[in-house]
């Protein structure tokens, strides 16, 4: 029996490399679209990645900067420049960021750190804070808990 | 005799081995770019959690630190018995008395490995930080890491 597909060049009979064509064309398009999503999902994965980091750089600069003057307005103060006076006596700031981890307006917002004073004690020298990242969802990503004590007559080994 | 001419183009067979190379450098591609960013992610995942551990240890290290500091503040004799035995029931804290005053130190479990190792001077004019660093196990080594200076 003759294969009914036969080589022509000339239309009306089935040209087998348009055959080949269609076929390869539509597997490639199942193979791309799984393959497409799988770059996607790595592209994703990695920018998740870099947020994770900023978050905890930032989230580090903070609680140094914390155990150094043990009041949140003056972090804010320091890492982001945000006036000060706008939180002082606050145990709790909510600030918005951006995707670099940047103080940032309403528009690119993606983040809000947050910094909570959970404990003070000693009248005020020993206070405990919570810094957290918080997605638009309320969803926490990334949280540290840190510590500050600044007494009156404490002398860093390396200021001597 | 009748001319037999080959159609011009790419004849058959030859799309299908190409799609075939591509569809293959492609996948490694996208297999290589995935396994990267995996691994990128287990790292930041470690790297983000010890410095959370780091963080928890450090707070609680000034606790510590906060309660030795007022205790001290309660007396003016650092060779107190009752100083001593006050500084004895806080949990790994061990004393040194010298000639002008006393040294505490004591370390703060970071992870298995690793500790936050304080140490502080009490003397009548106040109190220094003498050393406040990782270690690696529980007591701190003596011999400073043998680095060029720059001299």
């Amino acid at each position: 029996m003759r294969s009914p597909i036969k080589v022509a060049s000339k239309g009306g009979r089935l040209n087998l490399f348009l055959l080949e064509m269609i076929i390869v064309l539509l597997f490639f398009s199942v193979a791309s679209a799984v393959i497409l999503k799988a770059f996607v999902a790595a592209d994703r994965m990695s920018a998740e990645n870099i947020r994770l980091e900023r978050m905890s750089f930032c989230a580090q600069s903070a609680a140094e900067i914390f155990s150094d003057t043990g009041d949140i307005a003056e972090t804010a103060e320091i890492l982001f420049e945000i006036d000060s006076e706008r939180f002082e006596g606050a145990t709790r700031i909510d600030i918005p960021l951006d995707e670099k981890c940047n103080y940032s307006y309403l528009k690119d917002v993606s983040l809000f750190m947050t910094m909570k004073v959970t404990e003070s004690e000693y009248e005020g020298k020993f206070k405990a804070m919570n810094i957290s990242f918080k997605d638009d969802e309320g969803n926490v990503l990334y949280e540290i808990n840190t510590a500050a004590y600044v007494p009156e007559r404490t002398v860093l080994f390396d200021e001597e | 005799m009748k001319n037999k001419t080959r159609p011009a183009g790419i004849g058959t067979g030859y799309l299908s081995l190409m799609m075939i190379f591509v569809v293959l450098c492609l996948t490694m591609l996208a297999a290589l770019s995935f396994s990267a960013a995996e691994s990128e992610r287990k790292y930041s995942e470690k790297s983000a959690e010890y410095t959370k551990s780091y963080y928890d240890a450090d707070a609680a290290a000034k606790r510590t630190f906060a309660k030795v500091a007022e205790i001290a503040a309660e007396y003016d004799d650092y060779s107190d018995f009752m100083f001593l035995g006050e500084l004895d029931m806080i949990d790994g804290v061990s004393y040194e008395s010298t000639p002008v005053g006393i040294e505490i130190s004591w370390t703060t479990p970071i992870n298995d490995r690793q500790n936050i190792y304080s140490q502080i001077k009490i003397t009548k004019s106040g109190i220094d930080i003498t050393d406040w660093r990782t270690i690696q196990g529980n007591v701190p080594e003596e011999e400073p890491l043998n680095v060029w200076l720059g001299e």
